[in-house]
């Protein structure tokens, strides 16, 4: 296993709500695993306790079958990418890359190629000095997307990647995701997009309430499910028709 | 050392681009600069003088007018004038000069002055020694001598307690060279002896040491006041950009990406820190240049700090890293833009009111100066006085800094603080 949670606990006293109620996932080597469920589900609460952005209130994390102490370390082997287009506005997709590379020690030839490299398989390399705030939708996702593996990480962790963005970009992401994790590039992966799941997920499980209620991949989540077609068939029969806002 | 360049350069770029934040950092203060020593250059001039322009009326020809004239010639602060624009002063002539600014005091001696305060001290002596043929008069039957003052508003208190005091000295010298001369008179009459001599009024006398080092009373010029005034100003206005930048990281996100990067938090902290100090050292240079080069164009007194350039950059320094803590502090603290926008504008404005950045202290009242020491930019107003006024070198500064070097630590603790609460 390359990383698990174990009994993760989580709960926000601001708000007095328990996002995770004792929540255990595993990560393959390899492995892309999708990470579903309804508005408040608990989704990102768990991803941001995997990259170190949050604390768990009880439960414990393995890298490697090792307990992470100091998430610190694992910086280089876990790579984020957010929700939010986590980048300057003011500077431009380049700047902002080579900044994120700089956080991570890696020296000015070595940024220089990867930044490139990335920005030519994501089809933004002519657009590298452009500033960030004069990007569409789509081009500051992707942008986001390499800012998460400037480090080359084992492990790329993304909360709803393509959100809100058109078809090409959307495409262009999906068939980028599966060349990475082709190269062993292992994935946790939230989305709302079950058809986007359903394409490249290895395994998904789905989240209601603070839990994990399933774990599989979707062909089996599906062939298990009476008069489900699809993974939103599962997804509805599993988690119900009320709304989560 | 990577990380920290890089914090370096992306900070750098950020400030450049930044353009709203950097007219309020450098333009504000270079039209303030200008505009407020304009404005306060008259008005602190008045209060510097140190030789007052009298406009004398004198209706009296006899001892009193003249003692009072040689007087006040004698004295060093005073500047006698007794004609305006060619004609002699009248009473309605001075006050209306005194109004337009033309001279600082008017003073009136009135007619027959001399024979009145003759007449008074002529029958006090009758009183004493009543000698045959002469006659007491009544207390209440006797004229009053009056002499009048009359102020431009603005001269301060102390300058007219000065004049007050020695006119009343004058005053005094006049009346016991009267009450000696009546004495003698009256004795000779009844002693028969003519022996009349001169009261040695000049055996008697007041010398003044040198100052014995303490150049705190010195008023700083306008220039001498705005061109520090609203440096420190400035460099505290970094306040708004500063943590309006620290919200913005948060809200967008990218502060996210320094979190769950190898590098520890206090690399982006340093290195803003040392941006940001740079800039405030960078803005001091600009407005010392302005005092300096482009005041005297416009008919002012041109910024000197006696070639303590290390001083000045030093201090300099220090207020930087104070206005830049207090910055990441605000940032640290407010929640939105607006919190941080609003509580940053007023609270620099604040600490600039009650620090003498507007009104310079010595123009303030006692009460309000012992709140004054409380802010930080008073500490830095009264650096850069102690370079400019007393050429104070780094050395003697060091009770200032040591009170920078403190507000710096403290607002550093309350960002870090407050920071490792947001994030948890």
């Amino acid at each position: 296993m390359l990383l698990e949670a174990k009994d993760i606990v989580k709960e926000y006293k601001s708000t007095n709500t328990k996002a995770l109620d004792h929540v255990s996932i595993g990560i393959e080597k390899g492995e892309i695993v999708g990470l579903l469920g309804p508005n408040g589900a608990g989704k990102s609460s768990l991803i941001n306790i995997i990259a170190g952005l949050l604390t768990a209130n009880s439960g414990d994390l393995f890298w490697e079958e090792k307990k992470i102490i100091n998430h610190k370390l694992l910086s280089y082997k876990i790579g984020l990418v957010p929700q939010d287009i986590a980048l300057y506005p003011k500077l431009s997709a380049y700047e902002n890359l080579n900044f994120i590379a700089t956080q991570y020690q890696i020296k000015r030839k070595e940024r220089k190629l990867r930044i490139n490299h990335l920005l030519q398989s994501l089809g933004l390399y002519k657009q590298r000095n452009k500033l960030i705030s004069e990007f569409s939708g789509g081009m500051k996702r992707r942008i986001n997307l390499i800012a998460g593996l400037i480090q080359q990480p084992e492990l790329l962790i993304m909360d709803e990647p393509t959100v809100g963005i058109d078809i090409q970009s959307k495409q262009a992401i999906q068939h980028y995701l599966i060349e990475l994790n082709k190269e062993g590039v292992s994935m946790l992966y939230t989305s709302h997009m079950l058809e986007e799941a359903q394409n490249i997920c290895h395994r998904v499980a789905i989240m209601d309430q603070g839990k994990i209620i399933v774990t599989a991949s979707p062909g089996e989540l599906i062939k298990h499910s009476p008069e489900a077609i699809n993974l939103e068939d599962v997804f509805i029969q599993l988690t119900g028709k009320e709304l989560r806002d | 050392m990577i990380a920290f360049f890089g914090n370096i350069k992306k900070e750098v770029l950020l400030l450049l681009r930044d353009k709203a934040g950097l007219s309020f950092l450098f333009i504000m203060p270079i039209v303030l600069v200008v505009l407020m020593t304009l404005l306060q250059d008259k008005t602190i001039k008045k209060l510097q003088v140190e030789q007052l322009d009298i406009a004398v009326v004198n209706l009296d020809n006899g001892i009193v007018g003249k003692s009072i004239l040689k007087g006040l010639k004698k004295m060093k602060i005073f500047h006698i004038h007794q004609q305006y624009h060619g004609d002699s002063l009248t009473l309605a002539l001075a006050q209306k000069a005194v109004a337009k600014g033309n001279f600082q005091v008017g003073i009136l001696i009135p007619p027959k002055s001399s024979i009145y305060t003759r007449r008074i001290i002529s029958n006090e002596v009758r009183k004493q020694l009543p000698t045959i043929g002469t006659q007491i008069i009544p207390d209440s039957l006797l004229p009053m001598v009056d002499i009048q003052l009359f102020f431009d508003p603005i001269i301060k208190g102390s300058l007219r307690k000065a004049l007050h005091s020695s006119l009343e000295q004058l005053m005094a010298n006049i009346r016991t060279i009267i009450v000696f001369k009546s004495y003698t008179t009256t004795l000779q009459k009844i002693t028969g002896k003519s022996n009349i001599g001169k009261f040695p009024l000049d055996r008697f006398s007041l010398s003044e040491s040198e100052d014995l080092g303490d150049k705190s009373l010195k008023i700083p010029s306008s220039t001498q006041h705005n061109v520090p005034a609203w440096t420190v100003f400035a460099i505290f206005f970094m306040v708004i950009p500063l943590a309006t930048q620290i919200i913005t990281e948060r809200e967008e996100g990218s502060l996210m990406r320094l979190k769950i990067s190898p590098t520890p938090y206090s690399i982006p902290l340093i290195a803003r820190i040392c941006i940001y100090s740079l800039l405030a050292v960078i803005q001091a240079i600009t407005l010392l240049l302005i005092g300096k080069y482009l005041l005297p164009l416009m008919g002012m007194q041109a910024f000197d700090i006696h070639g303590n350039y290390i001083s000045f950059l030093i201090l300099t320094l220090f207020i930087g890293l104070a206005a830049a803590a207090f910055g990441i502090a605000v940032g640290n603290i407010a929640k939105t833009h607006h919190q941080a926008s609003v509580f940053g504008s007023i609270s620099v404005v604040l600490l600039a009111a009650i620090g003498g950045i507007w009104v310079p202290t010595y123009m303030m009242p006692d009460s309000l100066l012992k709140i004054a020491q409380w802010s930080p930019l008073n500490w830095s107003l009264q650096g850069y006085y102690d370079i400019v006024l007393k050429a104070d070198t780094i050395n003697q500064l060091g009770g200032i800094i040591l009170k920078l070097g403190l507000f710096f630590m403290l607002n550093l603790g309350i960002a870090v603080i407050y920071g490792k609460r947001k994030n948890t």
